[in-house]
Formats: structure tokens, C-alpha cells, sequence
């Protein structure tokens, strides 16, 4: 498969962010010290991560949630954690 | 002489010395035709060409030793004890084994720089760091509490210290505040997009990454890493940008700063 471009690395991070993980995100506090992040990470070969600071998030629960949903997705097609 | 195709007898035919049908037309001048004669691929004659011959249980080719290499495209030839074939370029010496690389012929099974390896076998790869950049790198410009976009963090270019390298670029991200208004230290946090971009090709993205800062402090993100091959050892132009997604209407004067370590790794097996 062709390297990933940054729109489209940035596009899975939007969609998985917005359609998978949105509840997560919605949650996050960046009043704290140190801010909560939900971060999602995408490079060329089509691999993605995710990590956060929410002590409270599973980064194995939000994995499984993205599997889960990949299956059938067209904009997660091609890509793998 | 020419060759006179051989009379049917009849019974009771008087046989005559000399004249047509005579014992010596037919037997002697025929004989006679057959030792001299050329093959020049008139009838009787036979052809000096063979073409189209099927060759079944041969012993073996004895080829005579020519002391030359063949030099017309598409000839098997003998030199002395080796048997070559010219291709149109190069005489090869079908014969020979295990020649320089480059050169076509018969390889033994082995792990010498000239021989094959033996069917199924295993590489063992060995690596070692041949460079290593790692400078800290502050935006030129900076943003405001309401300000989003993007701006440049740290670039430069890299050039491979020769072939079968690989890069891994780790970088590390922060926002420095250095506006704090009298009485207030740093108070807001923000979200940024990352991209290590090498070759004009975003390597890596990194979104939603919201570093911890606090009043003219440096307190970042956690380390992304990212590997990929080089571009030859070309000069080429990489970079890591911040884009800041989040806003609020605090003044701020918020610059990105961020450490971005290169490691070349040689790969040998």
C-alpha cells in the first residue's frame, strides 16, 4: 500500500477522535495540571496509536473500541494499531 | 562424373561393360561419384548444412579445442579445456564456477562473496548508530490565547552518511508562555497537531497532544518516534510543525519549542 500522506494521517486521527473515541475526548480536562489529553497518533505506514494522561482511560478498552469498529469502516480500511 | 540414378534389372538382361545401364556406369562411376563427390545438396549428393536433425542416444560432443574464444553471437566454442558462448557482448565460460559478481556461471552452494547460498537460510542482521543529531528548536513565531495555525517548530536538513541506513527521528514538544501579566502565572493549557515531515512526506502525526506548561517552563509532551529510510545521501529538508487547535481570549505568548533527536542506524547482514 502507498504511504499514507499527512491529510489522510491527519483524517484518521479526526475520524477515529469524532466517530470512535468521542466520548473519551469530550471528557478530558485541560484545567488540570497536567492537562488530561487523549492523544491519537498516525504515521506513513498506516499505524496507529493512541495515548493519553486520563488516568481513567484504558488505552487496551479504547484499542478494542477502535477495533471493533474498524470492521466495516471505510475510513479505518488500511490502517492497523 | 556425375551420378546416374541405379538401373532396374530385368530377367535375362545381358549384362554390358560400358554404356548406359552398363556394370561400369552403374557400379564403378557410381562408386567412383560417391568418394569424391561434394555435398553441395544435389540429388545424391547430400547437403554440407544439417538442419532440422533430431540427435536421440548420444554418447557425447567432442568439440575441437579452437585456442580461441568464440567471438559470433550464438557459438558454443572450445578454448583448451573450457567451453564458451558468446552473447553478443561477452564470451561465457560456460565451464567456470563461481566467477566475480556480475559474471554469469555455475555457482557452488556456500557463503563465500562469489557462491550461492544453500536453499533455505537465515541472515543475521547487525546494526550500529553511525549519527546522531539532537538540538533543541524554538518556533520564530508565536501564538496568542486565540490564535490557531500553523507555524514551523524546528527544521533543518539531513544528509544519510551512505547506503542501507535508517533514520529514527524522536521528538519531544512544548509551549513556552512568556507573557505573564502581573499577579497570574500560566493558566491554560492548549491543544496542537504535530507533523515530523521528511522529504516534503509527513512521516508521523501526532494529534491532540496538549502539553502541560506552566509560567516560562518548558513541560512537554511525552517522546514520538518515527522511522523511515533516507533519501539516498541526498541533503534533504525535514521538519516538525505545531498546529494549535484551541483557543481561549487570554493573552498569552505562546512559543513552541521542541527537542528533535535523529539517529542513523546502519543495518549490515
Amino acid at each position: 500500500m502507498a504511504d499514507r500522506t499527512g491529510e489522510e494521517q491527519q483524517a484518521i486521527c479526526t475520524h477515529i477522535r469524532t466517530a470512535v473515541l468521542s466520548a473519551e475526548n469530550s471528557g478530558l480536562d485541560i484545567t488540570t495540571d497536567p492537562p488530561e489529553a487523549l492523544i491519537i497518533t498516525a504515521d506513513y505506514m498506516g499505524t496507529i496509536e493512541f495515548i493519553t494522561s486520563k488516568e481513567s482511560l484504558s488505552i487496551s478498552d479504547m484499542e478494542a473500541k477502535w477495533t471493533a469498529h474498524s470492521s466495516g469502516c471505510s475510513d479505518c480500511n488500511g490502517w492497523s494499531l | 562424373m556425375a551420378w546416374t540414378a541405379p538401373k532396374t534389372w530385368a530377367t535375362d538382361e545381358i549384362i554390358l561393360a560400358s554404356g548406359t545401364g552398363s556394370l561400369n556406369e552403374q557400379i564403378r562411376d557410381n562408386m567412383n561419384q560417391l568418394s569424391v563427390h561434394a555435398h553441395t545438396g544435389a540429388a545424391g549428393d547430400g547437403s554440407a548444412t544439417l538442419s532440422g536433425v533430431s540427435f536421440s542416444n548420444i554418447a557425447g560432443f567432442q568439440f575441437a579445442d579452437q585456442s580461441t574464444n568464440p567471438t559470433v553471437t550464438g557459438t558454443i566454442q572450445r578454448n583448451s579445456v573450457d567451453i564458451l558462448y558468446y552473447d553478443g557482448s561477452v564470451a561465457v565460460d560456460l565451464t567456470a564456477a563461481d566467477q566475480a559478481a556480475g559474471t554469469p556461471s555455475l555457482r557452488s552452494l556456500g557463503t563465500g562473496a562469489t557462491e550461492a547460498a544453500a536453499g533455505d537460510h537465515q541472515h543475521t542482521i547487525s546494526t550500529s548508530e553511525t549519527a546522531q543529531t539532537a538540538p533543541t528548536y524554538a518556533a520564530g513565531s508565536a501564538w496568542n490565547g486565540g490564535d490557531t495555525g500553523v507555524y514551523t517548530i524546528g527544521n533543518s536538513t539531513y544528509t544519510a552518511t551512505g547506503s542501507n541506513k535508517i533514520l529514527v527521528a524522536n521528538f519531544w514538544y512544548g509551549a513556552k508562555n512568556t507573557y505573564i501579566p502581573s499577579g497570574l502565572g500560566f493558566i491554560g493549557a492548549f491543544t496542537y497537531d504535530l507533523a515530523f515531515i521528511y522529504n516534503s512526506a509527513t512521516k508521523k502525526t501526532v494529534s491532540g497532544v496538549t502539553p502541560a506548561a506552566s509560567s516560562d517552563q518548558n513541560v512537554g509532551t511525552v517522546i514520538y518516534s518515527c522511522q523511515f529510510l533516507p533519501n539516498g545521501t541526498a541533503s534533504t529538508a525535514w521538519s516538525l510543525t505545531a498546529n494549535k487547535t484551541s483557543t481561549n481570549g487570554t493573552t498569552y505568548i505562546l512559543t513552541g519549542v521542541a527537542k528533535i533527536n535523529i539517529i542513523e542506524v546502519a543495518v549490515t547482514m
